[in-house]
């Protein structure tokens, strides 16, 4: 009896220390699985962040479209790039985002289009330029120039003669080279014109950036003559597959950058005017683009 | 064959009066072209051009009417010019004056209708010169008989001496 209850006690304090180390171990295996777990979150969110950018960032700007924009210019390292920021204009205008909602295939914004509804549902960039492309020719724009800017493009405008109130030159919109002191008709009223007033003139070239990246245009004023040779040394059309991959996101703006150019007399060095004589808006109905804006609508209520 | 005469007085100041009238519109002109600045940086050479065409003949008939303005009017001793003489100084005249002030009047169908569209107005007012220099001539020959003849006895006349502003004047 002694034996067996030597083995009782013996088998007792055994069990009694199984049940102790029993209990011990699943506290010190959850404390491990704890600390492993923090430090892959750890590890797992330094990898997004460092591949992904900033959250904000990441927000306003797909990591896709980044890296293809970078490996683009990576590619290309002599694109055609306009001087960023751009040159500080006579006026701005923000074309709200409202104005290409809508449709989403290019057929419908081809449609929207027709219909006026001007960028109605573009969704990269590809057919945002389509788009503006479109506008310009239905305003009997004549030629325009494509410039690489960050992470968008640029699309600058011909430089054209205007009259006071922003509407292109009646006769000789293109005329640029020279200033004409020439009578447009035989009329007294235009007869006296010339005979005792200087030849004068306005001259407007409109640069659309298409771009993600926010700007504050600044630098050197943008002259006349720099004017011209922007249309001329552009590329004639978005090169390669990039556009039409990227997104037109919310994280993309159009602005209108509107440039602005008065010359009193053939001998002096036309002036960039800065402010504008007129509004954005009124240069961009002006110049029958954006028929919206007839309407009376701002850029802040489009309709 | 007989002429009509007509007073060298009355001559005279029928003469400035129309070279009076004819200049204040063609400098008034002037002035408000160079306002509007329509010669730009060649404002110098139009007024250049344009006073020489003028001024030194309305020097000289101001120094001519100055000089008798002094002396007493005698009636008896009035010198007379013929009438043909005083019509063909007088219509030269005119015709010299309506060219220059054509000449400035013409710029706007000279900017119209130039080949070159870099061609100045000013350009317009030099080339002027070879039409009006001859012109310009044939004036001065004209009144300077009447202008420098000075009375010396009675129905007598003498030219002044050669004290001519229109020789002095510059040609631009």
């Amino acid at each position: 009896m002694r034996d067996i209850d030597e083995r009782l006690s013996r088998i007792e304090s055994r069990v009694g220390r199984m049940e102790k180390h029993h209990t011990r171990l699943p506290l010190w295996s959850s404390i491990m699985m704890g600390v492993a777990s923090v430090l892959i979150a750890v590890v797992a969110i330094s990898l997004v962040v460092s591949v992904r950018g900033p959250i904000s960032e990441r927000t306003t700007f797909p990591t896709t479209a980044r890296e293809l924009f970078d490996a683009y210019e990576r590619q290309n390292p002599n694109l055609k790039r306009l001087p960023w920021p751009p040159p500080t204009a006579s006026a701005q205008v923000k074309l709200p985002r409202n104005i290409f909602g809508g449709a989403r295939t290019l057929q419908q914004v081809s449609e929207a289009i027709e219909s006026r509804n001007i960028f109605g549902g573009a969704r990269t960039l590809q057919q945002v330029s389509e788009a503006i492309e479109s506008e310009l020719d239905k305003a009997r724009y004549d030629g325009y120039a494509f410039y690489y800017v960050p992470y968008g493009f640029a699309l600058v405008t011909r430089l054209e003669q205007i009259v006071d109130d922003g509407s292109p030159h009646p006769e000789h919109r293109w005329l640029v080279t020279d200033l004409s002191s020439r009578m447009y008709h035989f009329t007294l009223s235009e007869y006296l014109r010339v005979l005792f007033r200087a030849p004068e003139g306005r001259y407007r070239t409109i640069i659309f950036v298409v771009s993600a990246e926010r700007f504050a245009p600044e630098g050197p004023a943008l002259t006349k003559q720099r004017a011209i040779t922007l249309t001329q040394m552009g590329e004639a059309a978005l090169r390669g597959n990039l556009y039409s991959a990227v997104a037109f996101d919310e994280s993309y703006e159009v602005i209108a950058l509107i440039y602005e150019f008065h010359v009193l007399g053939r001998e002096t060095e036309p002036a960039l005017v800065i402010p504008g004589s007129i509004s954005g808006v009124d240069h961009l109905t002006k110049a029958a683009l954006w028929p919206q804006l007839r309407t009376g609508c701002s850029p802040d209520k489009w309709c | 064959m007989e002429y009509k005469l007509i007073s060298l007085e009355t001559a005279r100041w029928r003469l400035a009066r129309v070279w009076f009238i004819a200049s204040g519109i063609v400098f008034v002109t002037l002035v408000a072209q160079s306002v509007g600045t329509v010669y730009e940086g060649r404002l110098q050479s139009a007024w250049g051009w344009a006073l020489p065409n003028f001024v030194p003949t309305l020097a000289l008939m101001v120094s001519v009417f100055a000089a008798d303005a002094l002396r007493p009017y005698d009636a008896a001793h009035e010198l007379k010019v013929r009438e043909p003489f005083f019509k063909l100084s007088m219509g030269l005249s005119i015709f010299y004056l309506i060219i220059l002030f054509a000449t400035i009047l013409a710029e706007p169908l000279f900017l119209t209708f130039r080949s070159d569209p870099n061609t100045s107005p000013v350009q317009l007012l030099e080339i002027s010169n070879l039409w009006l220099g001859p012109l310009q001539g044939l004036v001065v020959a004209a009144l300077g008989v009447l202008f420098f003849l000075k009375e010396e006895g009675p129905g007598r006349a003498q030219k002044t001496p050669p004290s001519d502003p229109i020789n002095a004047k510059q040609n631009p």
